[in-house]
This record gives structure tokens, sequence and C-alpha cells, in this order.
């Protein structure tokens, strides 16, 4: 298929009700619908794909769609696991709108990568970042050597760094 | 290797593995001042360092905000219930996917609302007026697109899918039906089998033009029956005669608002945006065979005319609205 300069405006008014049908079957909301069509197309004009057919067209717009349901039932579940734990604590937060939605938005991103990390190198790595541990401390929670510890560490900001990328490079 | 580098400005792998072994040295007590210094001297060893260790202090910047909001039980708590629920989705999933292999059908099925209610009959009447564009989802997914001054009748039962093209023009794009119902559209020269399909239907005054943009199309007139491929066009009239040729792939255009004109006549062109427009356009004779070349919107007759006078020895003369000739320019 060739591309000529206008090929965005095309492709998107030829696809945008088949899309935004496609992701309202999945989220059974219209303006939600709406909206992720919307991103799915600001995906591609900020990333732009050379296809060589409608139906490569389609199996784009579908993966990017189906990845940003995705992304929007987790940020949701991690938004309503919060206030969870929020409301199972005794005490008066003040935290303000901003500020919730800042740590909403750390923790979706944490979460994100630390789900890609193997079970005791995600410990280890939250042992020593959130919880500051210091290395020794951690080797005899965990029962390995510090110089394993060391290791786990930089394995785990490896692979954050692996997502980190990725998600720059998706957006 | 580097599998990162795809743009200039992304760091390489190597680069990566090296700033996340700093990472871990610098984190440990054994780190020392000298180390903090070696690691300056790293960073000013190239733009690459730097970058890849902006991307360290990203992320370590994350826990920061949750040290700085005094919130490290919480989030510690969420993201635990997190990873729980992470686990626990997967069982479900290996449990449905179990399930899917024993049921056989048990996965697909829940999609679609159960056969009692499919099996009642579904019958809808759709129109547009002149100018007038919709966009129509049925019941099974497939969709239709209905063109100015359209009109069709929607008629599904449990043996197949039927659409009676009354007059106008359609874009149809099927879905797969988990019943395997066949689909068809017919017009008043015949009747058109969608083969899981992109299709277009124009009624036309005394013929019926068809196009097919993907998959095929079976066609069956009172004496002709013809197979259509994607990529191909035809037209029969009431004798039941089919003319095949290549598809104009410029027809669905109008789905998007224009008409786009390739190897068009003025006088073709003023007969299709006479579809979307009341009123009357004439052509003098004299100028009804040049070469029209663009796209034309098909909602702005002022434009279109504009845009033609603009690139054609013509001029138009409007005795009122309702009344356009166009006529050679002198």
């Amino acid at each position: 298929m060739n591309h000529p300069s206008s090929a965005i405006d095309y492709l998107y008014v030829d696809n945008l009700s088949w899309l935004r049908q496609l992701i309202y079957r999945r989220m059974g909301c219209n303006e939600l619908a709406a909206d992720l069509a919307q991103d799915t197309f600001l995906r591609l004009l900020r990333k732009p794909q050379e296809f060589d057919s409608q139906e490569g067209i389609r199996a784009w717009l579908s993966r990017v769609a189906q990845g940003l349901c995705v992304d929007h039932w987790r940020h949701q579940e991690v938004e309503r696991t919060w206030l969870e734990t929020l409301a199972a604590q005794p005490e008066d937060h003040a935290l303000s709108a901003e500020q919730q939605a800042i740590l909403v938005e750390t923790i979706y991103e944490l979460d994100s990568m630390l789900s890609r990390l193997p079970e005791k190198i995600m410990r280890t790595f939250l042992l020593s970042q959130l919880h500051g541990k210091t290395y020794r401390e951690i080797s005899s929670e965990m029962g390995i050597s510090e110089r394993t510890v060391k290791n786990y560490m930089a394995k785990a900001m490896s692979l954050c760094l692996r997502v980190q990328l990725e998600l720059e490079t998706s957006q | 290797m580097s599998q990162f580098n795809v743009e200039n400005e992304l760091p390489d792998f190597d680069i990566l593995e090296q700033a996340a072994g700093w990472f871990a040295h610098l984190e440990s007590a054994e780190a020392t001042e000298e180390d903090h210094q070696r690691l300056k001297a790293w960073l000013l060893e190239s733009p690459a360092h730097q970058r890849a260790w902006r991307y360290v202090e990203k992320i370590s910047q994350r826990f920061s905000i949750i040290h700085q909001e005094n919130q490290v039980n919480n989030t510690s708590n969420t993201l635990s219930k997190l990873q729980q629920h992470t686990l626990g989705r997967r069982a479900l999933l290996r449990s449905l996917l179990f399930a899917a292999v024993m049921g056989g059908t048990g996965l697909v099925s829940w999609q679609y609302p159960p056969l009692s209610s499919m099996a009642r009959a579904i019958r809808a009447d759709y129109r547009t007026g002149i100018g007038e564009q919709k966009d129509v989802v049925l019941a099974d997914g497939s969709h239709i697109w209905l063109n100015t001054n359209t009109a069709i009748n929607i008629d599904y039962n449990q043996q197949q899918r039927h659409i009676e093209l009354v007059q106008g023009e359609i874009l149809i794009e099927t879905a797969p039906d988990h019943q395997q119902r066949s689909f068809w559209v017919s017009s008043q020269q015949g009747q058109m089998q969608a083969l899981g399909t992109r299709f277009n239907v124009y009624q036309q005054a005394t013929e019926t033009q068809l196009t097919v943009y993907e998959g095929r199309v079976a066609v069956k007139t009172k004496t002709q029956q013809h197979i259509l491929a994607a990529g191909k066009q035809a037209i029969f009239a009431d004798t039941g005669e089919l003319r095949l040729s290549n598809a104009n792939i410029q027809q669905s255009a109008w789905i998007k608002g224009v008409i786009v004109a390739d190897q068009m006549t003025l006088a073709e062109l003023v007969d299709q945006l006479g579809r979307y427009h009341r009123g009357h356009i004439g052509v003098s004779p004299d100028v009804a065979t040049l070469a029209v070349v663009g796209s034309f919107p098909t909602q702005d007759q002022a434009r279109v005319l504009s845009m033609l006078t603009a690139s054609l020895p013509i001029k138009v003369r409007s005795l009122s609205p309702w009344w356009v000739s166009i006529v050679p320019a002198n």
C-alpha cells in the first residue's frame, strides 16, 4: 500500500470506527473506547509505521489497542489496590489529590518494572531501594551472600533499565 | 548485541549493563569516595554513559518519591497485593485453559449471547437522506456504511444474514459468524454472497456496481454466476449480463467524505457530486469530457466548484443555489 503525505488521515478515517468497535467490545464503554482508539492513533503519529496491507494496519492497531486496554485495566487495579490499602489504615493520611495521583502512577510504574523480575531479585531490590536495608541486612534476611546481593542488585537494575527503555520507545 | 540501539540516542546494551554494575556497587557499603570519583570519570567518557546513567536515576527517583511522601509501608503493601493478584490471575488463566481443552468450545462461547436469543430474527431498516452518511454495526459485528440517499433492509435469521439494498450505496465489512451463516446482499439486479470480506455495492438507476476490496464475493444474476476476487469490479444490469473490470480502488473513498477523481470526466464528477446535494448542476457538452484529477469533498459543493474553476477552463453560472451550470470560460 502506498502512503503519501496524508496517508495517516486516510488510515485514521478508514479504521477509526472499526477500532472503536473493537475496543468497545473489550471494555464495554463508549467513551473509553473513543479515548483508547485516539491514543492508539497517537502512537502511530509519534512512531510512524510502514504497512503493506490493510490486514497489516489492522493487526498493528489491534495489537497496540490491546496493550492500551491492558494498561488501562492495570492502572485501575493499581489505583483500587492503593485505595484499599489506605482504607485499611486507621490514621488519617491527608494526602492531596495530586499527591495521590503521583503515588498511584509511581506505584504503577514500579509494579510494571518489578513484575518482570525473578522473585528473589525483586525482593532484594525492594529491600534495598524501598526499605533502605543494607546489603548485609539483606544478606542475612534472605540467607544469601553479600556478593550475591550485589549481583542481584545489578541484575535488577539492568532489567529495570530495559523495561524503562521499552516504555520510552513504545510511547 | 545492541538490541536497544534502534535509534542513535538510545544507550547500547553493554553500556546499560555497565551502568547497572555501577549502581549495584555504589549502593553497597563498601563504596568509597574514590568510587564516586571513578563514576564521575566514567560519565565524562561519553554522552552515551551519561544517558544510561540518567535512566538509572529515573528508576531510583521512583523510590525517592515514595520516601518523600512517607509511604513506604503502604507502597510495600500495595505492591505485594498486586503481585498476589498477578499470580492469582495466572492460576485462573491456567484453569480456564484447562477447562477449554476439556470442554471444547468453552472459551469461545461466552463471548456470544446464548443461542436462544440469537435465534430470534433481527429485523431493522436503515436510511440516509441526501448528503447524509451512516455507520451501522450489526449484531454479529459486521459493519455497513451507508452513503448518501441510501436505504437497506436487514434480515438476520438462523440460516443466513441478508441485506437488501433498496437504493444507494453501501460499503460492507463482514465479521466471521460463529453460527457460520452465509452473508447475502441483494440489489435489484442480483444477489451477492460474501465469502469473508470487504466490498462496496452501488445501486445505480438501472445497474448494480459491485467492487471487492478483500476476500471474494459470489454474484448471481438472472443469467450468470461469477466469483469475484479482491481488486475486481462487476457491473450488472437487469438482463443479468455481467461486465467485469479491475476495481476502482477509490470507489470507497466516499466513507472518508471525498470523491477521488482519477480517470474521471467533469460530467462524471458532477454526476457523483449530485448524489450528495439537492438541486441541479448542469454541465455544458463543450466541457463535459474535460478530465478532472484530485479529491473533492462530497459535502462542500461550493468548494468543489471553486476548485474546478481554478483548474479548468470553465466558469460557473449560478441562477439560484439549486440551479448551477458549468460552461466554457469564454
